[in-house]
C-alpha cells in the first residue's frame, strides 16, 4: 500500500492516545446518559479503528453505536466489550513505542549563525501555508526552520510547532508563528 | 490537461487517525490540506478551493452534508468533487450524501488502494471537464479577436461628407452574442439623433435617447 513500518508506528501511537481519550469519553456519556454522544463517540471509535484493522475493537464499537441509534437503555455491556477490546489494542500499541519514551524535537542542524531575517522568511512561509492548511508546504516550511541553528527559545517553540502541525492544529500553530514573528528584531530599513 | 499530480485534496475529518491513514496513503501523490471540522473546512475552500475533497459526515459542529450542501452553495467550490468517507452503511445515509451534492461514497473502514483508484478516478474527470471548458474559453477568446479585427476603429471614413460626427469606442462581448449597444446623449446631440439604428445580435441592448 505504500505505507512503512516507520510511518504506520506514529499513526498507531496516536490512534491509541487518542482513541483512549475517545473510550473515556463514551465511559462519561454512556454514565450521564447521553446517548446521542455515546452514539457519536462509539462511531468515531469504530471508523478509527477499522482503518488501523483493529477488527474485534471496531466490532464492538459498532455494536454499541448501532445500540445507542436504537435508544437501548443498558449499555453498560456494550461498554464493557469495547473497554476490554480497546485495552487489548492499546496494550498491543504501547509494545511499539520507543524505549527513551516520547520523540523529541529535532535538533537545529546547521552551525552557521542565523540572521532574524532568514527566520522571519522561514516563519512567513510557514504562516501562509498554515492559513491554507498546506500540510505538504507546513511540513518543508518547518523543515528549513529546523536548519537554522535557532536562538533556545526559538528552538523550543518550533518543536512545539512540530508537534501542532503534525497534529493538524493549524490554527493554534498560526498564532504561535504570529508570536514569534512579533518577538523578532524589526528588520532596518538601510 | 493539468498534472492529476498537481491536484491539492482537502480531507477532513475530526478523527487524527483517520487523518492519517490518508496522509500517509496520499501525500507522495497529492498536495494535501487537512480541516479537522466543518468550519475549518468551509473556510479553507472557500479562500483555497481544492480538486478534491474527502468528506468524514459525522462530525462536532457542521456535519459533512451541511459542509457539502454549503460548498454546493458557493460558485468557488460548485464543481469540487466531493467524496464522503464515513463508517455511517446505511442506504439512505448514502443517498444522503448523493443527495446533497456529493460524487462518490466509501464506507469506512477503507481500503487504501480503493481510495486511491476513486481519487484518482474523480481527479481525472474534473481535469477532463476543466479541459473542455478551458478550450471553450480559449475558442471564446479568439472570437473575440475576430471580432474585434471586424469593428471600425476610425469614424470619419463613414460619416465622411455627411453631417454625422460619431464619436465611438466598439468592444465585442466577453462572450459570443453578447454585444451590447449603449448610446449616450451629449450636450449637443439631439438634433443629431434623430435616428438611430441598432443592427445587433444582443442578449442586452440599452439606449439613452435624447430626452424633451
Amino acid at each position: 500500500l505504500g505505507i512503512t513500518f516507520e510511518s504506520l508506528r506514529p499513526m498507531y501511537l496516536r490512534f491509541a492516545d487518542g482513541e483512549r481519550k475517545t473510550v473515556e469519553k463514551l465511559r462519561a456519556t454512556i454514565i450521564a446518559g447521553n446517548a446521542e454522544e455515546a452514539r457519536r463517540h462509539a462511531h468515531a471509535l469504530a471508523g478509527a479503528a477499522g482503518n488501523l484493522g483493529a477488527d474485534e475493537f471496531r466490532a464492538a464499537a459498532k455494536a454499541l453505536e448501532i445500540a445507542a441509534k436504537e435508544g437501548r437503555s443498558n449499555l453498560d455491556d456494550l461498554l464493557r466489550e469495547v473497554e476490554q477490546r480497546a485495552t487489548i489494542v492499546f496494550r498491543a500499541i504501547g509494545g511499539l513505542r520507543s524505549p527513551v519514551g516520547a520523540v523529541t524535537p529535532t535538533q537545529g542542524g546547521a552551525q552557521a549563525p542565523v540572521e532574524p531575517r532568514d527566520i522571519r522568511r522561514s516563519l512567513e512561509r510557514l504562516k501562509q501555508a498554515l492559513a491554507d492548511s498546506d500540510l505538504n508546504s507546513s511540513t518543508e516550511a518547518l523543515q528549513d526552520l529546523a536548519q537554522l541553528s535557532l536562538p533556545e527559545p526559538v528552538h523550543r517553540e518550533v518543536g512545539r510547532l512540530r508537534e501542532l502541525v503534525d497534529g493538524y492544529e493549524y490554527d493554534e500553530a498560526k498564532e504561535i508563528v504570529q508570536q514569534l514573528l512579533a518577538g523578532l528584531p524589526q528588520e532596518s530599513s538601510s | 490537461m493539468k498534472d492529476l499530480s498537481e491536484s491539492r485534496l482537502l480531507i477532513v475529518d475530526d478523527v487524527k487517525s483517520n487523518v492519517d491513514v490518508l496522509v500517509e496513503a496520499l501525500r507522495d501523490e497529492y498536495k494535501l490540506s487537512v480541516a479537522l471540522n466543518g468550519e475549518s473546512a468551509l473556510k479553507n475552500a472557500a479562500t483555497h478551493p481544492p480538486d478534491l475533497i474527502l468528506l468524514d459526515i459525522l462530525m462536532p459542529g457542521i456535519d459533512g452534508y451541511e459542509v457539502c450542501r454549503r460548498l454546493r452553495a458557493a460558485p468557488a467550490t460548485r464543481e469540487v468533487p466531493i467524496m464522503f468517507l464515513s463508517s455511517l452503511e446505511e442506504v439512505s445515509n448514502k443517498a444522503l450524501g448523493f443527495e446533497v451534492g456529493g460524487n462518490d461514497y466509501l464506507t469506512k473502514p477503507f481500503e487504501i488502494l480503493e481510495v486511491k483508484a476513486r481519487v484518482r478516478s474523480l481527479l481525472k474527470a474534473k481535469a477532463y471537464s476543466d479541459a473542455i471548458k478551458e478550450e471553450m474559453a480559449s475558442e471564446l477568446r479568439i472570437a473575440r479577436e475576430i471580432q474585434q479585427g471586424f469593428l471600425p476603429a476610425d469614424y470619419t471614413t463613414c460619416t465622411a461628407g455627411t453631417e454625422l460626427d460619431i464619436h465611438a469606442v466598439l468592444q465585442p462581448a466577453r462572450e459570443v452574442g453578447g454585444d451590447h449597444y449603449e448610446i449616450l446623449r451629449t450636450a449637443t446631440a439631439e438634433s443629431s439623433l434623430s435616428w438611430v439604428t441598432c443592427l445587433a445580435r444582443v442578449s442586452r441592448r440599452r439606449c439613452l435617447w435624447p430626452l424633451p
